[in-house]
């Protein structure tokens, strides 16, 4: 039997990653779409081009306002990858032993601090390119995603190498695990930037009488 | 020659599509047409951004409609042809007309 519902994680990726907060019509479209018979394969390709599109061409309308924002989010991330290990080395290795075994504590606590970091590079992202913030940070996340590529030969190996022995589980696990946690707080951070908005109340301007 | 721009393939098969619907335009009828008489498939996505960018031409203007619960209680949101979407389509019509005369390559079932 068919369940009448849409994909729940789809809808919830379509209402938070609409570039325009005037597309309410479009989920209803995809769930009246949905609802006469189309496939559940078939939501999930539309909400992907929906937000593929969508962000695009949001992205190509104001370019330099998208390099600007996408710019700050890498420097940011790139002075934590290159600065970080010099300056937080002498006091890390006070705490944590190092160890190169993927789940240590010396190793998950540079993942959580990376991700800390990735999360507020999101942030920044958004907050340089307000008026299109989720467009750039999906394209920011989607620029480490690109980076995060060079990886694939090593995970390749280390795949392979899982299937004659299991100890090489672990750096599979972590390495799969960087490369989707990564992007998701990038996301994250974006998405929890919120643009201050001024609200009818606070409009209000008081003009008093001049006293006499 | 005049200043026209041109509709593309695409954003002509959505004008035409809006032509023909008339009153009742709107993302999910303009896709099944374009798929029935177009003989392509059209992502939602793909058709709003069309619609969008010719709404900033002037070509298409749109209203809100009513909301339906087999939409979730969402409004749909309704397309229309402008008197100067109506004049492109039909100069980008007569321009095609001019390019395919005399082809006789494409003429009759030899194509």
């Amino acid at each position: 039997m068919r369940c009448s519902k849409p994909p729940f994680v789809a809808t919830w990726l379509l209402k938070h990653f609409l570039t325009s907060s005037e597309n309410d019509h479009i989920i209803g479209d995809l769930m009246e779409a949905f609802q006469s018979g189309r496939s559940r394969i078939w939501y999930w390709k539309e909400v992907i081009a929906v937000i593929v599109i969508g962000g695009s061409s949001e992205t190509m309308k104001h370019p330099l306002l998208a390099l600007r924002a996408i710019s700050c989010g890498w420097a940011t991330w790139l002075l934590f990858y290159y600065a970080a290990p010099k300056v937080l080395e002498p006091v890390f290795r006070r705490i944590f032993r190092p160890s190169g075994y993927p789940f240590s504590p010396s190793v998950l606590f540079w993942l959580v601090v990376s991700l800390l970091v990735l999360a507020g590079s999101g942030w920044i992202v958004a907050r340089v390119n307000r008026p299109h913030r989720i467009a750039t940070v999906l394209l920011f996340a989607l620029s480490i995603s690109i980076n995060q590529l060079q990886n694939l030969p090593w995970i390749w190996s280390t795949a392979t190498n899982s299937l004659n022995s299991t100890r090489f589980l672990p750096y599979l696990m972590y390495g799969l695990g960087v490369q989707i946690l990564w992007p998701a707080a990038i996301l994250f951070g974006g998405l929890s930037f919120r643009s201050p908005r001024i609200n009818a109340t606070q409009r209000v301007v008081v003009t008093l009488p001049k006293s006499v | 020659m005049g200043k026209h721009q041109y509709l593309g393939t695409f954003e002509l098969a959505v004008m035409l599509a809006l032509i023909r619907l008339g009153d009742n335009a709107y993302g999910i009828p303009i896709s099944r047409e374009i798929e029935t008489r177009g003989g392509r498939r059209a992502t939602l996505g793909s058709i709003y951004a069309t619609l969008e960018r010719l709404e900033t031409k002037g070509l298409v203007s749109s209203e809100i409609g009513e909301p339906t619960p087999e939409r979730g209680g969402r409004a749909k949101k309704y397309f229309r042809v402008t008197a100067k979407g109506l004049r492109e389509t039909r100069e980008t019509q007569r321009a095609l007309k001019r390019l395919w005369h005399g082809l006789r390559q494409l003429e009759g079932s030899r194509a």
